[in-house]
């Protein structure tokens, strides 16, 4: 073999300083994550990553406009368990359209997306910056979107940000032409919440579960009136990262356990986070 | 042969680290336009990883370890995750990766292709149980599982053109280790 041939000597040496070289890049790695987690590295990091976003962003309206049609048809080709049945429905509806006699373009639904989002009920009382989700976040291990709004349009880190269907996450950095948007299904998003039952009342801590499907609810008392079918809205707690009001989702499942210490319940979000497009970003900060 | 001169001194040297470089580069800006379009089922195809598995295979463990800490830390820019854990795991895999290929010169195609998607499987684990190490939540899941699937399947399916993108980038005809006339039957 190739190395064998090496005396033994120099294979030594030359082992030694594979190790050694290991040892050296594992160390500055682990230095990076180190100062990161605990250091002032944050803040610079922080700016690199502005940086990069804006030297990816033109790249990646290109793809957008190239890729997307696509990505969704793979996607969907890939991911419809019941494709079938969803051609049959899709037939049924295109038949209904050719029946209508007014001509649906795809303006048109931009449009009504558009107006959607500037009459958002819960709204009224914020600046709104309509945004276009321009791709999503490229790890596996985060769910995060890229919009096509920044700095230069007056968003800024933590703005929420919202579509007709409700809640949809916050901005975590903002660039001058573009801004990261983590989704509400993200493991690391956290939302205090009012589930609303009538005259009723319950809060809880809504978290992320790394699923476009459900959330959990956290730190619900035993015994609390809470059923399926529940709206739950982000609530007016001091010092929530959201405004009071915005619809989150509705109550799926209800686990009340004698002798638990909380209750287990399961929402279904109202907002569709695997078709954005269309997002307003409310121009409002939580309270230092 | 490079590949096999590389090796057997085990040295690394400055142009091909240079080219590494700046490749790596190329591949951010793709892997950030082109692959952030494209999921199924919210998971995307992950290229970072490929260059580090290569470059371990036939270069051996020094140049995966350089290879792994630069495009770790070019990925982890554009991720609003912890910054570090990409360089880390990088560097864990392709110093492995070029131990266990230290004395095979040549693949074939097929054998490169499960190479670099029990590589990208590796990665995936080792990302999320160190993340999951430093108190990031909801790691491994579930989902975890469908991640290291498509993670296998695009690297099963990518490497061997991307082998190639790599030689006609970095090398010359007669140098070229991933030359079509290379690759073992």
């Amino acid at each position: 073999m190739a190395t064998s041939s090496l005396p033994r000597k120099s294979r030594d040496k030359n082992r030694f300083r594979r190790y050694v070289l290991f040892v050296v890049f594992l160390l500055l790695a682990a230095i990076i994550t180190t100062a990161y987690y605990k250091g002032n590295v944050h803040s610079k990091v922080a700016v690199l990553r502005t940086y990069g976003q804006d030297i990816v962003a033109p790249f990646q309206s290109v793809f957008l406009d190239v890729g997307r049609p696509i990505g969704s048809f793979i996607s969907d080709a890939i991911n419809d368990k019941n494709i079938a049945q969803q051609n049959k429905l899709l037939t049924q509806e295109i038949q209904r359209l050719k029946s209508d006699s007014s001509n649906t373009s795809s303006a048109l639904w931009m449009l009504q997306a558009l107006t959607n989002l500037n009459a958002l009920p819960y709204a009224q009382n914020y600046s709104l910056v309509p945004a276009q989700v321009i791709a999503q976040g490229p790890s596996n291990f985060e769910l995060s979107v890229e919009i096509d709004k920044g700095t230069s349009n007056g968003i800024a880190v933590g703005m929420p940000v919202v579509n007709s269907q409700g809640l949809v996450g916050r901005v975590i950095e903002a660039g001058s032409t573009d801004s990261i948007v983590l989704l509400l299904p993200d493991a690391r998003t956290s939302v205090s919440v009012s589930i609303v039952n009538g005259s009723n009342v319950v809060t809880g801590i809504l978290s992320g579960t790394a699923s476009f499907s459900s959330f959990d609810v956290s730190f619900v008392q035993p015994g609390s009136p809470v059923k399926r079918g529940d709206e739950v809205i982000t609530s007016s707690q001091q010092g929530n990262l959201y405004p009071p009001g915005i619809p989150v989702g509705t109550v799926s499942s209800v686990v009340d356990n004698a002798g638990s210490l909380q209750m287990g319940i399961k929402v279904k979000p109202s907002t569709n986070f695997s078709s954005l497009i269309y997002v307003a970003v409310l121009q409002w900060l939580p309270s230092p | 042969m490079v590949a096999q001169s590389l090796k057997t001194q085990n040295r690394t040297t400055k142009p091909f680290v240079f080219g590494i470089v700046m490749l790596n580069i190329v591949l951010w800006i793709i892997n950030f336009s082109l692959f952030s379009v494209f999921s199924i089922g919210s998971v995307h195809p992950d290229i970072s990883m490929l260059t580090t598995i290569v470059v371990a295979c036939y270069f051996g463990a020094e140049a995966g370890v350089i290879t792994g800490f630069f495009s770790g830390v070019l990925f982890d820019l554009g991720l609003t995750t912890p910054f570090g854990f990409s360089p880390l795991t990088l560097v864990i895999l392709g110093f492995f990766l070029g131990v266990a290929f230290a004395k095979k010169n040549q693949f074939s195609r097929f054998s490169l292709a499960l190479t670099a998607g029990f590589g990208a499987m590796i990665y995936e684990i080792l990302y999320a149980s160190i993340s999951q190490l430093a108190g990031q939540p909801h790691m491994i899941s579930a989902k975890l599982v469908f991640i290291i699937s498509v993670a296998f399947l695009t690297n099963f399916v990518f490497v061997v053109l991307f082998a190639r993108f790599i030689g006609w980038s970095l090398f010359n005809k007669i140098n070229n280790p991933f030359s079509r006339k290379r690759f073992v039957r």
